[in-house]
């Protein structure tokens, strides 16, 4: 696919102009002529189509693409079939525009809330129109379970959000303007959340402070017996179903971590005996409580996970300490926080910066993860060696082809990863599966312990031409780095290469801020760069030379693959 | 709330309204334009702006008003001209 431009198109039968405002700080916006959908979907010769965009967004009104539902609405006797017909020709169209873009972002069909239909039978699955709006609705759900570039959004919340008055018939007759900006806001907030998940930014830590954010009160003052949490009080309530909103977090895989002006023993004795506490130690991957600079406890956090401060997200009560850490790490996303402890859960599912694109097995278990990193830290801590702590480790790595399974997981690394990797290409889900070929195969490296998966960890794609294998991608989780596993990588990546009749593998590391420790893997196992210049440094290896996978290593792959 | 409100009061409305339709608007002179030439907002957003002002004018200070025939009056004699033009405009319309 040809490089396209970072830029969304807006498609509508209205005018959605009113919706650039609220996504143009985070990405530049066209808009297609209005209600020209059929022909801007289906000819790439349009005007709209010359900025080349990445993302499209596809809005529109039910009735203004099936038309027959606009006649529904009008009290004529339309099929259901006949819905699904016109629903399936306007889905052939989105598949064709969805051809031309990385991303085809399409709102779901929601009418104004004023439209009553008939009332009683709005629901009747023969003649309803909102039951047929449903159908119609499920139809479009199904294109984003058929075609990877689609996703489909859900505008009825944006409308739910905005209330009546989001969508007031003056706008309409005025400009021919659908919905209003409290719609407008709701819908920018939930595309700016999406294409941060596609291109693989969500954030992945939220940070919480305690007192009068996770419970209500000074536990240092009141003792954890009287702290507001849980029980048949209104407040005790709220904090409570803002923990159940943290817990719901941590189970699709973002972690929590605790920074806090408190005595560390004093406040964690509260979470272990207070009786209405939803969240667990065990909940939370690291902690920082004590009296210290809270953003300076955020960069030892970061440190200690090591994650970008670009993953943090961080809630506290307190405005000034809101102000200090936004000042002092502006990487950090700090949210305005509400002084009403009753909307602290609302404010919490409001965010879209944890949006996922997709929801892998790694997510869910991340937390599991990195506790079991902290015992991997205590077993380094008492070994005498590196190589005592490694055998210890009784590491196993699995090589396995690209495939259907473990795509999602192999893209979100390979767009996450800053440290180890070499090339630091960034790609959708689509745009890698392409590259997946027999000549051009990607291996992805599943890595354990005795402590516990690691998960997929590694992923290196190559080309072989000729009696050259090219490494392009060679990218490693910081979960694993400095165990050999990066090693066990490029000893796999040699054997193929070897297997497929190349003498030779070459590799090129493409310098960013952030990739210095690739650049000195590789200096240290490929010996004297190939070709070195200000903006790449190439290596190059023969397949048979020595092995580099180290005896702690146990590696599953089958070299026939 | 049927009293006559304060101009600043007014002022808070008309600015709060014109950065829900845009919200990347910084501070808002009253001699900022609201239609045509060197307006703070599209001919889209002046739209979106009359609509949501009179919905919050008819929330906050209990006036309910219909802005769609003076905005189509000469623009010369609009009181859609400038914040403060609207400003006074609404001001006198609660105080008659």
């Amino acid at each position: 696919m040809a490089v396209k431009n970072r830029s969304i198109l807006l498609i509508s039968d209205f005018t959605v102009s009113g919706l650039a405002p609220f996504l143009r700080r985070e990405i530049p916006v066209e808009v297609a002529p209005f209600d020209q959908v059929a022909s801007v979907l289906l000819d790439p010769s349009q005007a709209a189509w010359r900025e080349e965009p990445n993302l499209a967004l596809v809005w529109t009104r039910p009735d203004g693409v099936v038309r027959s539902f606009g006649r529904l609405l009008r009290g004529e006797d339309v099929s259901l079939d006949q819905l699904l017909e016109e629903t399936e020709q306007f889905i052939e169209q989105l598949t064709m525009a969805a051809d031309r873009v990385e991303h085809l972002f399409v709102a779901s069909w929601t009418v104004p809330p004023y439209v009553r239909g008939l009332g009683l039978l709005s629901l009747d699955p023969e003649r309803g129109h909102a039951h047929h709006l449903l159908r119609m609705n499920l139809r479009l759900m199904e294109l984003a379970r058929e075609n990877p570039k689609v996703s489909i959004l859900d505008s009825g919340r944006w409308l739910a959000h905005a209330g009546v008055a989001g969508c007031n018939p003056k706008l309409w007759h005025m400009g021919k303007i659908a919905f209003g900006p409290a719609v407008m806001a709701q819908a920018g907030a939930d595309v700016v959340g999406a294409i941060c998940a596609i291109e693989g930014r969500t954030r992945k830590v939220v940070v919480v402070d305690l007192d009068d954010t996770l419970w209500g009160g000074i536990v240092g003052d009141e003792g954890w017996e009287k702290l507001r949490l849980g029980g048949h009080s209104p407040i005790g309530e709220g904090f409570a179903a803002f923990q159940s909103e943290l817990k719901a977090l941590q189970r699709r895989g973002v972690l929590l971590a605790i920074v806090s002006k408190n005595t560390e023993e004093v406040a964690l004795e509260a979470i272990d005996r207070h009786p209405e506490m939803v969240l667990q130690r065990d909940d939370f991957v690291a902690w920082r409580i004590n009296w210290s600079d809270k953003a300076q406890n955020i960069r030892d956090l970061a440190e200690e996970l090591n994650l970008g401060l670009d993953s943090f997200v961080f809630i506290d009560d307190h405005p000034a300490e809101r102000a200090r850490v936004r000042a002092a790490l502006p990487a950090v996303f700090v949210p305005d926080w509400p002084d009403d402890k009753l909307l602290y859960a609302q404010a919490l599912t409001e965010l879209t910066c944890f949006d996922p694109a997709t929801l892998t097995a790694e997510d869910r278990a991340r937390s599991e993860m990195y506790r079991a990193e902290q015992q991997r830290n205590k077993v380094q801590d008492s070994a005498q060696t590196v190589e005592a702590y490694l055998e210890s480790l009784q590491l196993r790595v699995t090589a396995e082809r690209l495939n259907a399974s473990n795509l999602s997981r192999a893209v979100q690394l390979l767009n996450k990863t800053n440290q180890m990797n070499l090339a630091t290409r960034r790609m959708t889900e689509a745009q890698f599966d392409a590259i997946h070929t027999d000549r051009c195969p990607v291996f992805v490296f599943r890595v354990a312990d005795r402590f516990g998966e690691y998960g997929l960890t590694g992923l290196a794609s190559i080309t072989v031409n000729g009696n050259t294998a090219t490494v392009t991608d060679f990218v490693v989780s910081c979960r694993v780095m400095g165990r050999g596993v990066e090693e066990a990588m490029l000893h796999v990546i040699t054997q193929f290469a070897g297997r497929v009749g190349a003498n030779k593998v070459e590799a090129t590391y493409l310098p960013t801020d952030r990739n210095a420790p690739i650049k000195a893997f590789c200096d240290k196992n490929l010996g004297t760069p190939s070709s070195s210049a200000d903006d790449h440094t190439s290596y190059s290896w023969s397949t048979a030379g020595p092995t580099w996978l180290a005896q702690h290593i146990q590696l599953d792959w089958d070299l026939a693959q | 709330m049927g009293e006559p409100q304060d101009r600043g009061q007014i002022l808070e409305i008309i600015a709060a309204t014109l950065k829900e339709v845009d919200p990347n608007l910084g501070e808002i002179p009253e001699h900022a334009v609201l239609s045509g030439a060197n307006a703070v907002v599209d001919s889209i957003g002046f739209v979106n702006f009359l609509v949501s002002l009179e919905q919050a004018l008819d929330q906050r200070v209990d006036l309910a008003s219909v802005f769609i025939e003076q905005s189509e009056v000469d623009p010369a004699d609009s009181p859609f001209r400038t914040v403060a033009s609207l400003t006074d405009w609404i001001a006198d319309m609660l105080d008659a």
